[in-house]
């Protein structure tokens, strides 16, 4: 072997240097050019704005940056080409067990949703149950799905923290959205060692939970001012509580029938609680009420036993014509999510306007989840999460041909790609 | 009796008729001016449908209004075969019987009064069928009714196909036998006893002893009605067909979730396909299987040339139509959705001598329709079984 001379090994560090300088500053071009993604003559549902029939809209990295009839193409900008196709926000579920029954790994339906070794579970946290390889994730992103709040079951009077997950693959950390608020569950059929039998003595239950999280706050506020000298025990449960009392949590109450929904109805009065019922079959004749009490509903799963013309479907409509503030969920795997999207046209077809069901789908949902700063319409400075569809976004026939996420394309249709496909 | 009276009489017989002619005229009812989708002779535009005693009389383009026809304008609207479909819950609800597994001698039809829910009707479903327990390696009779009136009016098969459960909702029913080999070698015994007891009775022998359950499987080893066979993964779906072929039975797959996977070898032994539901979720504990289904399923059986009918599996009325929306959207020709809602779904079941399509001579069970049923906005205006109007939307 013949070793290089000192001037040949200092040239040659020379160029080496140059190149990768050059090349640096070569795909620092290149990311420029590929740092503006321009939709254009697409129909756009900015879903909080008017719909713009014929429009551009500009992504930057993770966000959108412009968008309207007049908005301009930048020449450098990668270009989608949507003729004839319309675009609106990611699908967002607000009531999903998503990762918590495992579907991928044979045929033992594994459930991680339900803690049942006692009634009051609220220091559980959904995502430390999540199953990020959950087959199911690939399905609902097909259907348009890119955010939802997974929730822990109802198989307890409290089972813990939900969390918001955006469907963007990767691990919980990276698919993390936002806190997902408290999950309490009224049921007066339940027959489970860890269910009261009548659902008084569920309200009372929590009731009683609520008031000893608010004595576990004064008593840290004493021991703070020096009322007291001595330090509190911590307490999981109790701190998690107190937070629902603050509102800086939600809590998502499931309940069914009139008589379950007056129990999260009384806990809203009583302790100011910033509330969503969860499933609300009841919805029908309490739509006044509820709005009044300021209290959304998520309503769902749709599928389960309806059609394009039962009853029960009139419910929502009276909520929002009263005004209500309502999301559809399919409670995967009761319902399948692949199908969210389309459960919105069966409202529609019973006097529900387009609008209002589409807010249904996204800003509806972003809001009681409250993370309306970032998802649920199309606007500048909001995420890039939004749908490419085959047509009109209601249509059954309108399939979700590509799904993108803060800017990234994570499903396409024609290609197969889907982000949460590896094997 | 004089010549006189004898004329009178003769008058008043004569007179008779007049009324009676004209009151069968006024007994014809007309749709008038519809598209109309016959199934079995394509689409007729602007067409008329005669319909008289409850029968199709006549459909086409040139046919003239008999005097005294009561009429539907169906102008710009549409007209379809009653819907049909292929596999309900309705049975679920009212037999759930589970202590035996082997349960072949059990018809549905016995457990059935009348379906008093009207929500099928307003989606324009006017036939079902109803299946017994799904849990059951051998379930017993399937059927198929009518949504309207009582037993005797609604029941139009009253075995039309064999359950048989070999799947995941199988394997989760029962405790005996725990494994997929063990359910299909019960089967293929109950079979071969049946064929005994058949050969043995031919004979003459075994009179006193009847037994109900090897009568029952005998009506499908003769081919009179198919298995029915719930099974979704490839695997099962295959088990099925060997079993079939063994002794050269009728089959029918239910819901089929993977059977795309097969198509091929669908098509290669004739057995059709009663797709769905895709919409649904598995539910709480439902079979896992059931998550497989790709919307695009029926789309892929029908390319490869298998027929195909769609099904709800529900309870309560939700509309096979709905399947039809996602098959058509995911790759099924329209024209082949709506056969599977309507034709195919009576053919797999063994009435289409009655219903299915629109054509002279067939069970007046006609839907008119404002947008196509398989559209998103479809909807329903009126709904005609057996010739009467029993359900009229309010506008």
């Amino acid at each position: 072997m013949i070793y290089p001379k000192k001037n040949t090994l200092k040239i040659g560090f020379v160029f080496i240097l140059f190149t990768i300088l050059a090349i640096s500053s070569l795909s620092e071009a290149v990311e420029k050019t590929e740092q503006i993604l321009a939709i254009k003559n697409a129909h756009i549902y900015p879903v909080t704005n008017k719909e713009i029939p014929s429009g551009v809209m500009l992504v930057k990295g993770k966000k959108i940056i412009a968008m309207g009839a007049d908005v301009s193409v930048p020449a450098y900008a990668r270009v989608i080409d949507a003729q004839g196709k319309h675009i609106i926000p990611g699908i967002i579920e607000s009531h999903s067990h998503m990762g918590q029954k495992q579907l991928w790994k044979g045929p033992v339906t594994h459930s991680d949703n339900n803690e049942l070794s006692e009634p009051i579970n609220a220091h559980c946290r959904a995502i430390d149950g999540l199953v990020t390889g959950d087959v199911a994730f690939r399905i609902a992103l097909e259907g348009g799905v890119t955010a939802m709040n997974i929730i822990t079951g109802s198989k307890s009077p409290n089972s813990g923290q939900a969390v918001v997950v955006k469907l963007r693959g990767g691990t919980a950390e990276e698919m993390f959205l936002a806190h997902g608020g408290m999950k309490f569950a009224i049921r007066a059929t339940e027959r489970r060692k860890n269910f009261p039998q009548n659902i008084e003595e569920v309200g009372k239950l929590l009731r009683d939970q609520l008031k000893a999280a608010q004595d576990y706050m004064k008593a840290w506020e004493q021991y703070k001012s020096g009322k007291i000298t001595e330090e509190p025990t911590r307490d999981l449960k109790l701190e998690a509580l107190s937070k629902v009392l603050t509102r800086e949590w939600f809590v998502g109450v499931h309940s069914s029938s009139v008589k379950e929904m007056s129990i999260p109805m009384k806990l809203k009065e009583e302790f100011n609680l910033d509330l969503y019922i969860i499933h609300g079959f009841g919805v029908n004749d309490l739509a006044e009420e509820l709005v009044k009490l300021g209290i959304p509903v998520s309503f769902g799963p749709v599928f389960a036993g309806s059609s394009r013309e039962h009853p029960w479907l009139d419910g929502p409509v009276k909520f929002v014509r009263a005004g209500g503030k309502l999301s559809f969920q399919q409670d995967h795997p009761d319902g399948h999510q692949y199908y969210l999207r389309n459960s919105a046209a069966l409202f529609v077809r019973k006097g529900m306007s387009k609008e209002d069901a589409l807010r249904a789908l996204t800003i509806n949902p972003a809001e009681l989840l409250r993370i309306a700063d970032r998802i649920g319409s199309l606007e500048p400075g909001k995420d890039a999460d939004f749908l490419i569809l085959k047509g009109p976004p209601l249509e059954w026939e309108s399939l979700v041909e590509q799904v993108f996420v803060e800017g990234k394309e994570v499903y396409n249709r024609t290609t197969g790609y889907n982000v949460f496909k590896t094997d | 009796m004089n010549k006189n009276h004898r004329r009178i009489l003769i008058i008043a017989f004569l007179l008779l008729f007049i009324p009676l002619n004209v009151l069968s005229k006024r007994g014809i009812l007309a749709i008038k001016g519809g598209e109309i989708h016959t199934i079995s002779q394509g689409v007729i535009q602007k067409g008329t449908v005669l319909i008289e005693n409850g029968k199709v009389l006549s459909v086409g383009k040139n046919i003239s209004m008999p005097p005294g026809a009561k009429v539907i304008n169906a102008e710009g609207l549409i007209v379809t075969p009653g819907i049909i479909d292929a596999r309900s819950g309705f049975g679920l609800s009212i037999s759930r019987e589970k202590k035996n597994y082997i349960n072949p001698a059990l018809r549905i039809i016995d457990f059935f009064t009348q379906v008093e829910d009207p929500t099928w009707l307003k989606c324009g479903v006017t036939a079902i069928y109803i299946t017994p327990p799904a849990q059951n390696l051998l379930g017993g009779f399937g059927a198929v009714v009518k949504i309207v009136g009582n037993k005797e009016e609604a029941v139009v098969s009253e075995a039309a196909g064999m359950s048989v459960s070999i799947g995941e909702s199988a394997l989760r029913g029962s405790n005996i036998p725990t494994t997929r080999q063990g359910r299909v070698g019960r089967l293929r015994q109950e079979f071969v006893r049946a064929i005994e007891y058949m050969e043995l009775r031919e004979k003459g022998g075994n009179a006193e002893n009847e037994d109900p359950n090897s009568e029952a499987i005998i009506r499908v080893i003769r081919r009179e009605v198919p298995l029915r066979v719930l099974a979704n993964t490839p695997d099962d779906i295959m088990t099925a067909l060997r079993v079939a072929k063994e002794f050269n039975l009728r089959v029918v797959i239910d819901s089929g979730a993977g059977a795309h996977r097969v198509a091929h070898l669908l098509e290669e032994a004739q057995v059709p396909v009663v797709v769905g539901p895709s919409i649904m979720g598995i539910g709480s504990g439902g079979p896992l299987e059931m998550f497989a289904h790709t919307p695009e399923n029926a789309g892929k059986l029908h390319k490869a040339g298998v027929k195909v009918a769609l099904s709800t599996n529900s309870r309560w009325g939700r509309s096979v139509l709905l399947e039809g929306v996602v098959a058509k959207s995911h790759g099924l020709p329209e024209d082949a959705a709506l056969k599977a809602v309507t034709l195919n779904a009576a053919e797999i079941l063994g009435i289409a001598d009655r219903l299915g399509s629109i054509e002279a001579g067939k069970d007046a069970d006609i839907v008119i329709w404002k947008g196509h049923p398989l559209n998103t906005w479809g909807e329903t205006r009126t709904v005609i079984v057996d010739g009467k109007i029993v359900y009229e939307r309010k506008k």
